[in-house]
């Protein structure tokens, strides 16, 4: 039997030496006890309080007693190549002196924030709470909402390096199994160093990872993971990220709101309108302002036209020109006021905002009309927040189709565009559904909004194992 | 999976339909029916519609004899191969020539209405790439792209004939016309019509469930009636004037003085007839490439797209240049061609079903 | 960039698509806006000139500004067609001339005289003006009405397009538009009607605008001047037969053929000494705030005889009572037997009367052809060929008028 001390020294070699890395050598009637643990992930005081305090006080020391003695939930016997992988995920290695077998006891704690309010979906009336970057914490928030065996978590881990925990959620029996065990196998084709955050899957698990269309559904909000759970999709709850993405992901989840399920059903209709005219705004609103000034004053109303005429008489750039100045300008003050501290974003705010839109349609830079098409569009892009990088890529296009086609090709790009999304299909479920493919059902759910009692049953746009929600006869 | 099978639904294909009853129909024809039979041009559209009915009644006949079996195989089986290709050919010419129609067309109405001065040039570069690629995406695409649009288009037609039809003042002179002009105006735009057809060569791909036939009558039905509806209120709204107005559709919502507060709401009429332009292009591809491969029996979309482009602008850039040589064009050579959907391929059918039957 | 590339070739008609834009959208970036290289025409004026046309242009000025006003000037142009006259329009202004936006049209009435249609042909080809475009003529020059339609449109919102338009519901049987025009000129009667406006110097009574006389357009363009002229819609229309001017109809004369005409629904109507037990010699005026005519057509021994009927909606308006008393309240008045009467007469007379002038001049204003022809087409077209000129129909058409009066 190797030396105790060296089979410690050899731990700490293959971890680097790494300085966070504590081990401690005891010496017990005779027999000698070794800790390895990683300090920056680990319990203190249950290191001390729950294993060296009963494991000091044993009289005998053998493998079976010190692992009785040890006051923990989760204490694991494992094998010589399985030390580091342990230590790593924040458990005590303990190695006894007279015994070859191994003892892991988890004691994993590290300093995480409480569940708070998402910055990126604030409600009204409706839960607060949010995702954390803590996966069991996250477990707990959706576990809390279904006290149904339904509820299934699988454990996986993806990336070589930095083996993140990924928890695949569905509802048994109500989440279709093909699309369960297809998440699985794409899980399992992952090769990747490492996965820093559940943003890193989307392009790995998605059909189509060239699109620019968004394919794969993401919350930070439990209450929408668990509604989507109930409507059959899976999620997957990675470890340090407070994003749960969903999967299948149709459109139409976008122009959902959670506010629209925690308020009157005819007002939610209303701001899915609010919210389909704002996407095309934002899409096409200065591609098509562009369109009309360049290439088709003669169908616009006369007094628009004296109006746009009037605007732009001492403009020195061209219309196009004008346009893509303004825009570029919103998108650096809109980069500006992300990045920098609220307060300090405030004031880049008041700067692009008042200061040079109005002088610079003072100096006569820039016409009024240009400066309102584009903060139109670019305000509407933010109606719908989980699509907004696609929109802003689409705003540009179109505005340079607009440009150089005018209208003929702002329809003929649009047309161009769904005809694209309605070749992408993830997991079964057509991009645009249930819209194109028209699906009656489902429409209960989506530009118009039904009452509650009246959706009996899950989405058509992908497959359930169980298609009704509401039992006539329960 | 429910919805993801290969084929196109009932609805897609009553949508496609729809759509593709207005093709060529509300730009410049109500003028030209107007010009040949005074007012009782409107009885032409109507007795066309129920030729046009009558084809989709065969189809309905093929389509419940033979289920499962795509037009060709069905033409190899009871006509043979050289049949079957030959009637491709002529399939093939038909959609390439109503494509050409249809494009010199409404070019026209572009460059007149909105892109002054605008070469052929950006209107080929704006269609080919757009209508490559919807007929390249495939049937399923194409008919889901028509579903979502199909509510924008029906919208919009109803909002233009119901604007249309406050600009109908007084009543025109009728009965002022013979059978024989009827009849021979009838015949010489016959090369409006006849798009039924194209539903033969995917016969295979459209999933009609019981009952579910009534769909694709109605749908064909409502553009029937659609289109026989912007003709009527074209005619009844310029009545002595209507030789002068190329565009109907554009026409009926210039007129109308209830709407002045809006500005000019024609731009609505336009961005129908732009949408209306993509889609049946589109289609008309679709049909050129479903019968390229019936011909040649190779599953090469490129090669079919490429040869439809070569032969599109050709025609398009060296033939026909303005409305006159279009309207010539339609008139005289394309009658020929409806020989194909009127008599060749009812004709066909009935030698199918004699073969079955005997 | 090599993996966007790629990407690209993967979906050639995105590249033809993507690179057809960028190629166009290089020239876009250099493109004018359409408003600034296009004079926007409102309003045109057709003069005769020594060797074809002289044209005018009410046209909108860009001025760079932030309050919006619109400033519009005249710019007049010859040629020896109006083609060839708007090509040089656009020399003289420096830029297209946009013709998409023009709401009227004037004529001088010199060009009534000779065949109008031969004269207005290129604005009935040209698919750029609108034939919903108001026509109008005028007593003087087409240019001095412009002119002093420039002064309106700069100073007031009242626009001269807005002031030939009310006329629709008040004055004319018909619109006078392009269309109507057309309509009516290649119509079975050949009758097209035209407002004509007249041009005086200010008495207060029209919309006033200040012109002068000497202004010289040797540059093309106007400017201010001293002499007060007023643009004054006196309700006259110029009626037109094949093109032709027949005569013109004061706002009595088409108030007569209106009540045989549906179209023109408002106007009002006045019985003098009218007396019973509520009135004594007094003079009631009515609104008819609505008009329904029907037509019934039998032929009788091959003569067709239109029975037209008059539903008037009326309303008392006003009341002059020789004793100077208002006896009655205006809104409880119930139309009383005799009233119905005299109302029923004094209609029945304008129809008459109406119907006179249609004879006197063989100008079918109402469309009696159509109205006979549709009922039925075959012993129309006897009746025609039995007569020793079918033009004439008009004077052995066979009219019986009825009245029915509805106060509200």
């Amino acid at each position: 039997m190797e030396k105790l001390q060296q089979r410690l020294d050899d731990i700490k070699e293959k971890l680097h030496n790494s300085t966070d890395l504590a081990d401690r050598c005891i010496s017990l009637q005779g027999v000698d006890v070794g800790f390895v643990y990683l300090k920056s992930i680990t319990d203190n005081q249950i290191f001390s309080e729950a294993i060296f305090k009963p494991i000091a006080k044993l009289d005998i020391v053998s493998f079976e007693s010190v692992s009785k003695a040890v006051c923990a939930n989760d204490v694991t016997s494992i094998k010589k190549s399985e030390i580091n992988e342990n230590i790593l995920k924040g458990a005590v290695v303990i190695l006894l002196s007279n015994s070859n077998k191994i003892l892991a006891v988890d004691i994993l704690k590290f300093n995480t924030r409480a569940p708070q309010e998402p910055p990126t979906s604030p409600v009204i009336m409706g839960p607060r709470e949010g995702f954390t970057e803590d996966i069991k914490t996250n477990m707990t928030l959706l576990r809390r909402r279904f006290h149904s065996e339904k509820l299934v978590f699988e454990n996986t881990f993806v990336g070589n390096d930095t083996k993140t925990q990924v928890v695949i959620s569905y509802l048994d029996g109500i989440a279709d199994t093909k699309i369960v065990e297809e998440v699985k196998h794409r899980l399992k084709k992952v090769k990747i160093d490492g996965v820093v955050d559940s943003y890193y899957l989307l392009s790995l698990l998605a059909n189509r990872p060239d699109s620019i269309l968004k394919q794969i559904g993401n919350s930070e909000k439990p209450d929408i993971v668990a509604a989507k759970m109930l409507e059959g999709r899976v999620a997957l709850i990675v470890d340090n990220s407070p994003i749960v993405l969903t999967i299948p992901f149709v459109f139409l989840e976008d122009l959902q709101n959670s506010n629209d399920y925690y308020t009157n059903y005819i007002y939610s209709t209303l701001l899915r309108f609010v919210r389909l005219i704002a996407i095309f705004l934002a899409a096409v609103g200065p591609g098509t302002y562009i369109a009309f000034q360049l290439f088709h004053y003669n169908i616009l109303p006369i007094k628009y036209i004296i109006t746009i005429a009037d605007a732009t008489q001492q403009v020195p750039f061209t219309p196009f020109i004008e346009i893509l100045f303004i825009s570029l300008l919103f998108q650096v003050l809109y980069e500006v006021s992300l990045r920098l501290p609220s307060y300090l974003g405030l004031a880049t705010s008041v700067v692009g905002a008042l200061i040079l839109g109005d002088t610079g349609v003072k100096a006569g830079l820039i016409s009024p009309p240009s400066v309102i098409v584009v903060a139109i569009a670019k305000i509407a892009l933010y109606t719908v927040p989980e699509q907004s990088s696609q929109l802003t890529v689409l705003q540009y296009v179109f505005l340079l189709i607009g440009a150089s086609l005018g209208l003929l090709g702002i329809l003929g790009g649009m047309i161009y565009f769904i005809n694209y999304a309605n070749t992408v299909e993830n997991f079964g479920a057509p991009y645009l559904a249930p819209f194109s493919p028209f699906i009656l059902r489902d429409n209960k759910d989506g530009l118009l909004k039904v009452p509650l009692s009246k959706m009996k049953s899950r989405p058509q746009s992908f497959d359930t194992e169980s298609e009704d929600r509401i039992h006539e006869n329960t | 999976m429910k919805i993801l099978d290969k084929s196109l639904s009932v609805w897609q294909t009553g949508i496609l339909l729809f759509i593709l009853l207005f093709a060529n129909k509300i730009l410049v024809l109500p003028s030209l029916l107007y010009d040949g039979a005074k007012m009782n041009a409107l009885f032409i559209p109507i007795s066309l519609f129920l030729l046009e009915f009558f084809l989709l009644f065969i189809f309905y006949k093929v389509k419940k004899r033979f289920p499962n079996l795509s037009f060709i195989e069905i033409l190899r089986q009871n006509c043979g191969k050289i049949v079957q290709i030959s009637v491709y050919v002529l399939f093939a010419l038909f959609f390439l020539c109503k494509a050409v129609l249809l494009y010199n067309v409404t070019f026209i109405f572009f460059r007149n209405m909105i892109y002054k001065d605008s070469g052929n040039f950006i209107f080929l570069f704006c269609f080919i790439p757009i209508i490559n690629h919807m007929a390249i995406c495939g049937l399923r695409a194409m008919g889901r792209t028509l579903q979502l649009f199909f509510p924008v288009i029906s919208v919009i037609t109803v909002f233009c004939i119901t604007i249309g039809c406050f600009g109908v003042t007084n009543m025109p002179l009728l009965f002022d016309s013979s059978v024989s002009e009827i009849f021979q105006t009838a015949i010489r735009h016959i090369s409006c019509f006849g798009d039924v057809a194209i539903l033969f060569l995917f016969m295979d791909k459209i999933e009609v469930k019981k009952g579910q036939w009534k769909i694709i009558f109605l749908f064909a039905l409502a553009g029937a009636f659609l289109v026989t509806s912007v003709i009527t209120l074209f005619l009844f709204s310029y009545n002595y004037t209507s030789f002068m107005h190329s565009y109907a559709i554009f026409e009926i919502m210039n007129y109308i003085k209830e709407t002045a507060g809006l500005g000019r709401i024609d731009i609505i009429s336009m961005v129908l007839i732009i949408l209306f332009a993509y889609f049946h292009l589109s289609i008309y591809l679709k049909g050129f490439l479903l019968a390229f491969d019936g011909i040649f029996q190779k599953n090469d979309q490129i090669f079919g797209v490429l040869t439809f482009d070569f032969l599109f602008v050709i025609i398009v850039e060296f033939f026909i240049v303005n409305l006159e040589t279009a309207v010539v064009y339609g008139q005289t050579i394309l009658p020929f061609f409806e020989i194909i959907p009127f008599v060749i391929v009812p004709i066909v059918c009935a030698w199918c079903f004699m073969r079955r039957r005997t | 960039m090599r993996y966007y590339i790629r990407q690209l070739f993967k979906t050639p008609m995105l590249l033809i698509f993507a690179l057809m834009t960028l190629i166009f959208g290089f020239t876009a970036l250099g493109m004018r806006a359409e408003v600034n290289e296009y004079a926007v025409v409102t309003a045109l004026g057709v003069d005769m000139a020594d060797d074809g046309y002289e044209l005018s242009f009410l046209t909108f000025i860009p001025i760079a500004q932030q309050t919006f006003t619109e400033q519009y000037k005249v710019v007049t142009a010859k040629g020896k067609s109006m083609a060839e006259a708007i090509d040089f329009a656009g020399l003289r202004m420096g830029r297209q001339v946009g013709l998409s936006h023009i709401k009227v049209i004037v004529l001088n009435s010199e060009l009534l005289n000779d065949d109008l249609s031969t004269h207005i042909d290129f604005l009935l080809r040209n698919k750029q003006i609108s034939t919903s475009a108001k026509l109008v003529c005028c007593d003087s020059t087409a240019k001095e009405f412009l002119i002093s339609a420039q002064k309106l449109d700069n100073a007031s919102s009242v626009k001269i397009s807005d002031l030939v338009s009310f006329n629709l519901d008040h004055i004319f049987a018909a619109d006078s538009s392009l269309e109507t025009y057309a309509k009516g000129t290649f119509g079975p009667t050949g009758v097209g009607l035209i407002s004509l406006l007249h041009l005086e110097k200010s008495d207060g009574e029209g919309l006033a605008a200040t012109m002068s006389d000497s202004q010289s357009q040797s540059s093309g363009q106007s400017s201010g001047g001293q002499e007060t002229k007023e643009i004054i819609n006196s309700g006259d229309t110029a009626i037109l037969k094949d093109g032709k001017l027949v005569t013109t109809l004061n706002a009595d004369q088409m108030r007569d053929c209106n009540f045989l005409h549906g179209v023109c629904t408002i106007c009002s109507l006045e019985i003098d000494h009218f007396s019973d037990k509520d009135f004594t010699d007094a003079t009631l005026s009515f609104e008819i705030f609505d008009k329904t005519i029907s037509y019934k057509v039998v032929f009788e021994n091959g003569t067709p005889i239109v029975c037209v009927n008059t539903k008037l909606s009326l309303k008392l308006g006003e009341v002059k009572n020789s004793d100077g008393q208002i006896t009655k309240n205006v809104e409880l008045f119930v139309i009383s037997k005799s009233a119905e009467k005299a109302i029923e007469q004094k209609v029945k007379k304008y129809m008459a009367d109406g119907l006179e002038i249609m004879r006197d001049n063989n100008t079918d204003i109402v469309d009696f052809y159509t109205i006979i022809h549709n009922t039925n087409p075959k012993a129309f077209k006897n009746f025609l060929n039995s007569l020793e000129n079918s033009d004439e129909y008009l004077s052995h058409i066979v009219v019986k008028a009825s009245v029915d009066v509805m106060a509200k």
